[in-house]
């Protein structure tokens, strides 16, 4: 008999500068929040997984038991997970397997991150690009992304006001988002965001996540077993596929005339993660994409197949991912409007794909809502994973 | 007499530089003997037909520009540099890197630009050296 993982808590630190919070205060609040909301004991927990991008932030490593110590858990497999900002997912994903393995009844899986505690989120996130050619010559992923924005517009005549268009319908859910650093702001217009100035032409500095502090935190229990609630979400499917770091090793790197203008490592994990969840790309209900900068939105929401190729931008523009859309992305208000702690954001998105599915998400909420896709990337596509998640 | 003590101590050494030095001056890659296709970093198994013998290739340095962006975010270790222009670039030879363009604004410069390959200083390393490495200019 196959063991299935399904959700039975979810719970946030509301994401912002918090310099009042350590590392230690936003897990606490994360994952104390999830344990609560699941309804469970500590006791119940046999394992866990916590995911931090940038630990250098706070010079701590080995988070694993400190994190299980930092919630009173019980002495079990806890283990911390790295993926650049896919790191949140993929340390999901491993917390489904230890469930389906039988090794664990209920796991909980906590992402962190302390981004205010750096000078600089950029150079913090250094040691993430190719070290060999790409980093030492001065450039970090906002330069790269810039070249993948240059060549989405290029190679399918998109104009710069459809690719900015993600961080105004990011900001609409944001302001309607407790948890989000953009709560309570008005809305962002186009001409606002292009006269913002440049991060790193064409992408401009309102196009950008803001990196920040925010945690995550998700408990994952065998379906049928002593944990087992009535308002779990099932994870139907959560599998993850890298694809080529170095940006010029993606020209050519697939058949076909596939480069940095498409997320290729989001559609070869889209196509496993639907075909185990028995579902297509015009099954999902709400989506949850990586848009560390407003051109990645488009091109994961394309990799996904939610739209061709080509076409999310002026999609979203149109929107088409707005509630009553064809697809409502983003509704926690994504990297840009919610924020973006790095090793926090692959479980947010987790988070917000089952307050969807539990009818719970109030003014965010997309009516009906029955299949979700949580999907995060690290590096420049290096990883993406992708998690199809069914509410009953 | 103080010491001088640091939270942090440099922990990088000069080595892993000086493993990329042909690569980030000459340009030196890798060439597939069964299907000819090349690649720039070399590759130990060739990405399109998987042989694993593949041979150096020095690349000429020749090569256009594919797409444009323009750098606004300088990274700490380069101080207060002013806004430079930088691209994906086809190298002759089939591979693809991404690079600065130097001596140019980047409202001079365009998709399919011919660009020749200079060297030029990256940025100072922890070791204290400083790091230099391939950037493009406007072919003459």
């Amino acid at each position: 008999m196959t063991i299935k993982a399904e959700i039975i808590g979810v719970g946030m630190a509301r994401h912002g500068y918090r310099a009042d919070s350590g590392w230690r205060d936003l897990v606490f609040e994360a994952g104390s929040g999830a344990i609560a909301d699941a309804g469970i004991e500590r006791s119940s927990i046999d394992g866990g997984l916590v995911s931090v991008t940038c630990p250098e932030a706070f010079e701590q490593q080995n988070l694993g038991p400190l994190t299980a110590e930092e919630l009173d858990l019980p002495s079990g497999p806890f283990a911390q997970v790295v993926g650049a900002c896919a790191g949140g997912t993929m340390a999901f994903m491993q917390g489904v397997n230890m469930i389906r393995s039988g090794q664990s009844e209920c796991v909980i899986v906590v992402g962190v991150e302390k981004m205010s505690d750096v000078y600089s989120v950029s150079d913090a996130l250094l040691s993430y690009p190719d070290q060999d050619y790409e980093a030492p010559a001065g450039f970090d992923y906002v330069d790269t992304m810039a070249l993948m924005h240059a060549r989405y517009m290029q190679k399918y005549d998109v104009a710069p006001e459809h690719v900015a268009a993600f961080a105004v319908q990011d900001r609409w859910y944001a302001s309607r988002n407790p948890n989000a650093i953009d709560y309570r702001r008005g809305a962002l217009g186009i001409d606002e965001i292009l006269r913002s100035g440049w991060a790193s032409r064409p992408i401009t500095r309102a196009e950008c996540a803001r990196g920040c502090d925010g945690a995550a935190a998700v408990i994952l229990a065998r379906a049928g077993g002593n944990a087992s609630r009535r308002r779990a979400i099932k994870v139907a499917s959560i599998t993850a596929a890298t694809g080529p770091n170095a940006m010029g090793t993606k020209f050519g790197a697939w058949p076909g005339d596939d480069d940095i203008a498409e997320a290729v490592p989001t559609r070869i994990a889209a196509e496993r993660a639907y075909r185990e969840a028995g579902i297509t790309a015009r099954d999902v209900d709400v989506a949850q994409v990586h848009d560390c900068f407003s051109v990645m939105g488009s091109l994961h929401l394309e990799g996904l197949g939610i739209f061709p190729r080509g076409e999310a931008a002026r999609a979203v523009a149109s929107g088409e991912t707005a509630l009553g859309g064809t697809c409502p992305t983003n509704t926690d208000g994504g990297r840009i409007g919610l924020g973006h702690p790095t090793g926090a954001t692959g479980i947010s998105i987790v988070c917000e794909t089952v307050t969807q599915l539990r009818g719970e998400a109030g003014e965010r909420q997309v009516a009906g809502a029955r299949v979700g896709v949580a999907q995060s990337m690290g590096g420049n596509n290096a990883v993406s994973a992708v998690a199809v998640l069914k509410g009953n | 007499m103080s010491q001088n003590v640091t939270a942090r101590p440099v922990v990088a050494g000069p080595a892993r530089a000086w493993r990329t030095r042909r690569n980030r001056y000459g340009l030196v890659g890798s060439h597939c003997r069964s299907c000819q296709s090349c690649s720039f970093p070399p590759r130990r198994r060739c990405p399109r037909c998987a042989d694993a013998v593949q041979e150096e290739a020095v690349f000429s340095g020749r090569g256009t520009v594919i797409c444009l962006a323009e750098d606004h975010s300088p990274l700490a270790g380069h101080g207060d540099r002013a806004p430079r222009p930088f691209a994906m670039i086809r190298l002759e030879e089939g591979p693809v890197l991404m690079a600065e363009v130097v001596d140019a604004e980047y409202d001079g410069l365009s998709p399919e630009q011919p660009v020749e390959m200079v060297i030029r200083k990256w940025r100072p390393e922890q070791s204290g050296l400083a790091l230099y490495g391939f950037k493009f200019r406007v072919a003459s």
